[in-house]
């Protein structure tokens, strides 16, 4: 709780607006736009050049706010391709738009420059168009977005490269200067633009890239000390590119005319020590599965149950075990420390809108601390009670929306557990054996009925 | 019972003979022929049709009635058994359809047997009898308007249904209740008192184990063998392929033959049998030389016959991987 | 379960030295219960843990929502999703003991945290039944003759395959629970019988209780004691204790059984009960005519007996006569009926007729689920008979009724492989029990023939010496050193050791090859012996269940209709409780006429997709086209003005799909919906388009194309076929007037009304009807 309060402090004080210092120019901008999967990959190189007196140290990103709602994850490397950090901000001014604080390595003296890369992934922002099509018939995609960089600074010379699927381009807006060779386009170079300048560039083209989104992953991780921890993923996908209208007829199928933009099965990456995997739904096993294990990865070939055209939808169960040693350990203070990825690779250019992740502590742990490497939204705690249990064991849950493959990343959660506690339901088991053969011991010795039977007669 | 109902009928045929006599002199129209159908019906329920009344009736043109005929040789001579039961089938038929409230005078019964109608049968080319037929009221019978015997069989139940089928109406059989079945019970049920009676004084055959569990083994034998099915099934005795040889076992699993079923009887008794002699033979007293031999005699049955059985059981199954003996 | 149960056979033992025995008892039922389970779970090794078939489905659907709702709300359930626009009362309609069973099992478990989903318990619960029914049939055995002879029938019994194919891991059935409920039953009240304790009576009566929730085979019990109470009577064995635990167990048994709301007045109702209440009252009457016997001279006494009697059994007959005159007893029941007049489902039910489980039985099968213990138990009961005593005369009565019951049907050679377990059991140990006589190590089978016939003994001593001559056998046996010479003694014992080792592969191969397929997984063996897995099925309920509407209906044969609300969980026109045969026929009827009719019977019941089976492509002979003459027969018997079967032959009366196949066919709804565009897929080089492989044949009717359906989902290997049923403004046509809707659903009513009253309105509709088709066609 105390934990959530905090990150509010911390928000707000964040939220300081910030002025833009109108001494930085962008020298150079270099963007391009990765439009070949289902997802929109904006990199811009920026060299930035700082025009004042004094030095600066704060660089300001903004995303325009038509499609900042899309916006699923924003980096920001420097010329050494490290990591720069960066903390969410408000322009003065300007509060419609989110913006981004970067704090640069070293302070930029007056004259020099420097070159910092920004990355940012939206997703649903390619729009099938028509919306509904025949199984027979191409997926073609638009693309609306904005020729040059939008930035609070101006802007001396800027190029952008439109990276597409195919090379079938129905049409895509022709700005003074640009060229298309043959899956990309490639616009500018501009001179000296303003800030906040917005130049709409649309492209419309065909793109038979799985439009696959993940509508709701439910990953349960489950921590046994005696080794083993045990993943289960509930998995819902839905086909979000253009719906399929008409009959869909297995025939043309099998010859396969056409349906290119129908998804008939897609690689999963599990941890290498991955074991005893299942692949189910409600129904039962999913029989058209093969798992192949790479040295360092395990890769999983999924075939849902039927190929998955516009508009339809699917859910399964993945489940996989792996060895405890390599993600839980124990550190100086003697307390358990659990790393592991708070979401799994699902499929390539995944898009997962809604997450939820819940970690199964094992029986009777305290002191818990959740560390995640990026804001999530925290439930409060569950509890569940597995094989015989007695006390019942803790739940922590996180949840976020709008996911993409470069938040495979780890969560750190520290507990502490006593050992002891592992022999806690076998105990409990032999008592209760022991009770049971007690009673039959003496049931036998013991003669119920009230007449004697012939045995004794007998003697 | 039965010979009343033929007498009635030879009185009747001779009455209709002289009616009929007087309406054909008279070149009848469509209003008058279906009134003296009509009249016929309300005397007997099926008619008796000769040549030239088939053709007046069936054969000329303006008919508003459709007429279901039953061709059939019903004379002694003949020896036509099939004709019998079918003369019974269809006339319960037509009772329960004069007796309905469906009856009218769109439909009408008629049978023409061979002896007195025979050039209709070389007319129609027939040469089987019985063929139930149907006349429509418009146009002549085609294919489906001749029953198929063959496929459907002619009980009281399909001949109905294949007339709703032909012509639009329903007829729900009556059969005249049969009290044979409940007579003979009743008899036999007296007998058997009757022979408990007499027998009062010594009654202990009826403590007769021996006759009790021969009856026991025989039924259970008779229904394990199947003949249960053979009974509800009706399969041919055996089977006699085109080139001449006989097969006594069903080559399927889901079928069998009588015969087949017999033999499989005699296996499972000398099974049986050859269990009890073993049993027997150690729990008698007596001379060593008649228990070795029974004892024998038993273990032989016992397995010889099993892997009979077993080697039967494995023609009819694909793949069958045991035997025991000889396959 | 084990332990108890071995522990109440020690109770004896440990107090006579012989632990040993008891001991014995203990590993062999054990083991026994281990076999048994093991060799059943075939099916889920080779696949994996799922419900089987059709009808568990329908169990399994039935627990898990009691599991979810609790018992009173299954009891209350009123399921909307099936016999669209019906709905079903299930809670009145199901035997509940199964989903009881399971559902308690559930609630245990989960009470010790151990989270075990009710699918695993459903699929797991048969097996272990399994072992308990092999338990109770030890314990009616031992009652019967011997221990030994207990242990065999219980080996029997675990293993035999005419049990294991309602048993198998998987098929979730009631007869899977209700084998055990029955044999327990009899155990008990044999033990009753014996001892005439109230106790026991009581306890048989409880069982009878379960068994009644479990089972509609009930009638076989309620039947069956009576029947052999009245043997004894006839038999002048009656007795106090035959008084006592009859009387107890009928009015116990009576008042239980009648609080399930499925049977609900039926035992005192319907003529199944009839001989039960009858012999209850007969008993009485003996029993006072025993009296006044002890009170009378003996003249006096018999002009009592015959008239009394007399006026007795002319009154009974009366009052039961009326009573079904005056419709307080129903008269016999059709399913029940046809096991009496055999014929009789042929003619009139052709819905029970078309179930394969309800044909008779021929040798084969006998032969297939039973082996050598066909051939065997006649020796059994043999000895029953030469050695009879009151219980014994039970289970002569037992075996003869149910061996002819399972030559009637195939499917009641279930209630036959217990009996005859039981007597190839006797006929065995009695054999091995002379042969191995002079083996050193002393058997505890003779310890309990002693302590278990002193019984018989004594109670037989005043009747005329019946089975009182076993022990007496026993001893001189043991006195008399025999002529039998020691090698033949052994190879006898070899030989039947090698029988039935024999018997035991027979089980192990036949439930391996014919009773552990789940049906709805389908395999198939590559020439190098490679398995592919045809998962249509659940491919095409998982369609289902992920892209239709929720309250989407969804129209197909019956046999499909509790797994496609099982596994899709769409409501269904129709299912496998076949109880309205008016509402199948309907669709059968949909099914059989051509596309047009077929859409205004859809439009009328609202039908949003059609589900067909199609095994024409991998040659899967179950499907719809070969069940197709079920549908047209069906559907005649209710619509016999519009589908006539005669149509659906050839000139020369064959049924064929080829070009030499009738119009009708070939136009029919069933036959357009199974070979869409199956005409142009060419499945080898060898063959040409559109040739069928289940029937061997090229279809007929080649090009066509769908007025009012669309194909919405076709499985992988073509095996499930559904269809979208347009709406009347998606498909290039004048909107239906709705003079013709309104006309149709009238009519369809009134034939489910003309199905009750027969006779006098029969014709009036379907003339009516006759005339509307002829105009709009």
């Amino acid at each position: 709780m105390w934990k959530s309060i905090l990150l509010l402090l911390c928000i707000t004080y964040v939220h300081g607006a910030e002025k833009v210092n109108k001494q930085i120019i962008n020298k150079n901008v270099e963007r391009s736009i990765d439009l070949t999967s289902q997802l929109v990959k904006i990199s811009s190189v920026i060299t930035i050049e700082n025009a004042g007196k004094e030095s600066v140290q704060n660089y300001l990103i903004v995303v325009e706010s038509p499609v900042n709602g899309n916006l699923s994850i924003i980096t920001v490397k420097d010329a050494l391709k490290e990591d720069v950090k960066f903390k969410p901000a408000e322009i003065e001014g300007r509060k419609d738009l989110t913006a981004y604080n970067v704090i640069l390595k070293q302070p930029l003296d007056s004259g020099r420059a420097t070159v910092i890369t920004v990355e940012t992934i939206f997703t649903k922002s390619l729009v099938p168009h028509p919306t509904s099509i025949l199984q027979k018939e191409k997926q073609l995609v638009r693309y609306f977005g904005n020729a040059y960089l939008y930035s609070p600074y101006n802007t001396k010379k800027q190029t952008t490269n439109v990276a597409l699927s195919s090379r079938s381009i129905e049409n895509y807006t022709k700005l003074k200067p640009s060229s298309q060779s043959d899956s990309t386009i490639t616009y500018g170079p501009f001179q000296d633009i303003q800030s906040y300048s917005n130049e709409e560039i649309v492209v419309h083209y065909e793109n038979n890239a799985p439009f696959l989104t993940v509508s709701r992953l439910e990953r349960n991780i489950e921590i046994s000390h005696w080794g083993n921890i045990a993943i289960e993923e509930n998995i819902e996908i839905h086909h979000t590119g253009a719906k399929l209208k008409g009959p869909f007829s297995r025939y043309d199928y099998q010859r396969d005319s056409g349906s290119a933009h129908s998804i008939k099965s897609y690689r999963t990456i599990l941890p290498a020590a991955a074991h005893s995997i299942y692949y189910r739904d409600s129904n039962g096993n999913i029989s058209t599965s093969n798992v192949k294990t790479r040295n360092e990865w395990t890769e999983l070939e999924l075939k849902p149950r039927f190929p998955l055209f516009g508009g339809w939808q699917s859910s399964y169960t993945l489940g996989y075990s792996v060895p405890s040693y390599q993600y839980l350990y124990k550190n100086k203070l003697g307390e358990y420390v659990l790393n592991m990825r708070l979401i799994d690779h699902v499929f390539d250019d995944m898009h997962v809108e809604e997450l939820e992740t819940s970690i199964v502590l094992p029986v009777g742990v305290s002191n818990i601390r959740v560390k995640t490497p990026y804001e999530t939204k925290r439930l409060d705690d569950g509890v569940t009670y597995k094989y015989l249990d007695s006390i019942g064991r803790t739940i922590i849950k996180l949840r976020k929306n709008n996911l993409v493959e470069q938040h495979i990343q780890d969560f750190e959660i520290k507990y502490e557990w006593k050992f002891t506690l592992l022999f806690h339901e076998p105990l409990l088991l032999t008592l209760a054996m022991f009770v049971l053969f007690v009673f039959a011991i003496i049931y036998v010795r013991l003669d119920f009925s009230l007449k004697k039977t012939e045995h004794q007669k007998k003697e | 019972m039965k010979a009343l109902k033929l007498g009635l009928l030879l009185i009747a045929t001779v009455i209709l003979y002289n009616v009929d006599a007087q309406g054909k002199r008279q070149g009848s129209t469509l209003a008058e022929r279906v009134q003296q159908l009509t009249d016929m019906t309300n005397k007997r329920p099926i008619l008796r049709f000769n040549a030239n009344k088939f053709r007046e009736f069936v054969k000329t043109a303006p008919r508003n009635y459709s007429v279901i005929i039953m061709f059939t040789a019903m004379a002694a001579q003949r020896q036509c058994m099939v004709c019998r039961q079918a003369n019974d089938e269809f006339s319960a038929v037509a009772t329960s359809f004069r007796y309905s409230q469906a009856y009218s005078n769109k439909l009408f019964f008629g049978v023409v047997d061979f002896d007195e109608g025979s050039d209709i049968f070389q007319m129609l080319k027939l040469n089987t009898a019985p063929v139930f037929m149907h006349f429509p009221a418009k146009g002549k019978p085609k294919g489906p308007d001749t029953m198929d015997i063959q496929r459907i069989g002619f009980a009281a139940e399909t001949i109905s249904k294949w007339i709703a089928e032909r012509t639009d109406i329903q007829i729900r059989v009556f059969r005249p209740p049969n009290y044979m079945g409940t007579f003979a019970l009743i008899m036999l049920i007296a007998f058997v008192a009757g022979i408990l009676y007499l027998t009062r004084n010594n009654l202990d055959f009826l403590c007769n184990k021996n006759m009790w569990g021969v009856c026991a083994l025989f039924f259970t034998l008779a229904m394990t063998s199947g003949q249960m099915w053979n009974h509800i099934r009706g399969p041919p005795f055996m089977h006699k392929n085109q080139n001449g040889q006989i097969a006594y076992i069903h080559g399927s699993s889901q079928g069998q033959f009588v015969v087949e079923t017999y033999i499989v009887m005699v296996l499972n008794a000398a099974i049986v049998i050859g269990v009890i002699l073993l049993t027997e033979a150690a729990k008698i007293k007596g001379d060593p030389k008649r228990k070795k031999f029974m004892a024998i005699s038993g273990l032989v049955l016992l397995s010889v016959f099993f892997s009979l059985l077993l080697s039967v059981f494995r023609t009819k199954t694909q793949g069958y991987p045991y035997s025991f003996l000889f396959k | 379960m084990v332990q108890a149960g071995s522990k109440k056979t020690q109770v004896p033992k440990l107090s006579s030295k012989t632990g040993i025995s008891s001991l014995i008892i203990f590993v062999v039922l054990l083991l026994a219960w281990i076999v048994g389970f093991s060799s059943r779970l075939f099916a889920v090794i080779r696949f994996e843990s799922i419900i089987h078939e059709f009808d568990p489905w329908f169990n399994y659907r039935a627990t898990a929502y009691m599991v979810k709702h609790g018992f009173y709300n299954f009891l209350n359930w009123f399921d909307e999703r099936a016999w669209y626009p019906l709905g079903r009362i299930v809670g009145g309609t199901v035997y509940p003991g199964l989903m009881l069973t399971s559902g308690s099992i559930h609630y245990f478990l989960h009470l010790l945290h151990i989270n075990v989903h009710i699918r695993d318990i459903c699929v797991f619960l048969a097996p272990v039944f399994s072992g308990l029914t092999a338990i109770s049939t030890y314990f009616l055995t031992k009652e019967l003759w011997s221990a030994g002879a207990g242990l065999f029938a219980a080996c029997f019994i675990a293993i035999v395959p005419g049990y294991i194919s309602r048993s198998v891991a998987g098929s979730y059935d009631n007869e899977g629970i209700a084998i055990f409920a029955l044999q327990f039953t009899y155990f008990l009240w044999i033990k009753s019988v014996k001892t005439g304790s109230v106790f026991w009576a009581i306890t048989a009566a409880l069982s009878y209780f379960y068994m009644v929730s479990a089972w509609g085979g009930y009638v076989f019990i309620i039947n069956l004691i009576p029947l052999h109470v009245f043997v004894l009577l006839l038999m002048g064995r009656f007795s106090n204790r035959l008084f006592t635990s009859y009387t107890t167990f009928y009015i116990i048994g009576l008042i239980c059984s009648m609080q399930i709301p499925f049977v609900g007045f039926q035992p005192i109702r319907t003529s199944e009960h009839m001989a039960a209440s009858g012999v209850f009252v007969l008993l009485f009457a003996v029993g006072a005519l025993k009296y006044l016997q002890s009170m009378l001279s003996k003249s006096e006494f018999k002009s009592v007996v015959i008239y009394g009697g007399l006026i007795a059994a002319a009154l009974v007959f009366l009052t039961v006569v009326l009573l079904t005159y005056a419709g307080y007893i129903a008269p016999w029941s059709g399913r029940f009926y046809s096991l009496w007049d055999t014929g009789y489902a042929k003619i009139h039910i052709p819905i029970i007729a078309s179930v394969s489980e309800h044909q008779p039985t021929t040798w084969f099968s006998f032969f297939f689920d039973l082996h050598i213990l066909a051939a065997t138990f006649p020796a059994g009961l043999w000895y029953c008979i030469k050695n009879v005593n009151d219980e014994r005369v039970f289970v002569i009565l037992y075996s003869i009724s149910a061996v002819y019951f399972a030559g009637v049907m195939v499917r009641l050679m279930l209630t036959l492989t217990p009996v005859v377990c039981i007597l190839s059991g006797i006929a065995f140990s009695g054999l091995l029990e002379l042969f191995l006589r002079e083996d050193d190590n002393v058997r505890p089978e003779e310890q309990e023939d002693e302590d278990q016939n002193t019984p018989n003994k004594r109670q037989l001593y005043d009747k005329a010496g019946a089975g009182g001559r076993l022990p007496k056998i026993k001893h001189d046996q043991s006195k008399e050193s025999d002529g039998i010479g020691q090698n033949i003694r052994s190879i006898v014992t070899i030989v039947i050791m090698l029988l039935l080792m024999l018997f035991a592969v027979h089980c192990t191969w036949v439930t391996g090859n014919a009773y552990s397929s789940p049906s709805i997984v389908l395999a198939s063996y590559g020439s190098d012996g490679s398995r592919q897995i045809l998962d249509d099925f659940r491919e095409a309920y998982f369609w289902l269940s992920q892209n239709t509407a929720d309250d989407a209906r969804v129209m197909s044969w019956w046999d499909y209709g509790y797994q496609i609300a099982g596994m899709a969980n769409r409501t269904t026109l129709v299912d496998n409780n076949t109880w309205n045969n008016s509402h199948i026929a309907l669709v059968g009827k949909a099914m059989s006429s051509n596309e047009t009719a077929a859409y205004d019977i859809m439009t009328a019941l609202d039908v949003d997709y059609v589900l067909v089976i199609f095994g024409g492509v991998i040659g899967y002979s179950g499907d719809d086209i070969n069940k197709f003459l079920w549908m047209v027969r069906i559907a005649e018997g209710e619509h016999p003005k519009d589908i006539r079967e005669s149509d659906y032959f050839t000139e020369h009366g064959e049924f064929r799909v080829d070009a030499e196949g009738s119009p009708t066919l070939l136009n029919s709804l069933m036959y357009k919906l199974s070979y869409y565009r199956f005409g142009e897929l060419k499945l080898d080089y060898r063959t040409p388009a559109g040739y069928d492989r289940t029937r061997n044949a090229v279809i007929g009717n080649k090009d066509f194309s769908l007025t009012y359906l669309e194909e919405a989902y076709t499985t992988e290997h073509w095996l499930v076929r559904v269809y979208k049923v347009k709406k009347p403004d998606e498909f290039n046509r004048p909107r239906i007037p709705v003079a013709n809707r309104v006309i149709k659903s009238p009519n369809f009513i009134s034939k489910k009304s003309n199905k009750r009253k027969k006779g006098t309105i029969k014709n009036k509709p379907v003339v009516v009807k006759g005339k509307r088709l002829s105009k709009n066609q």
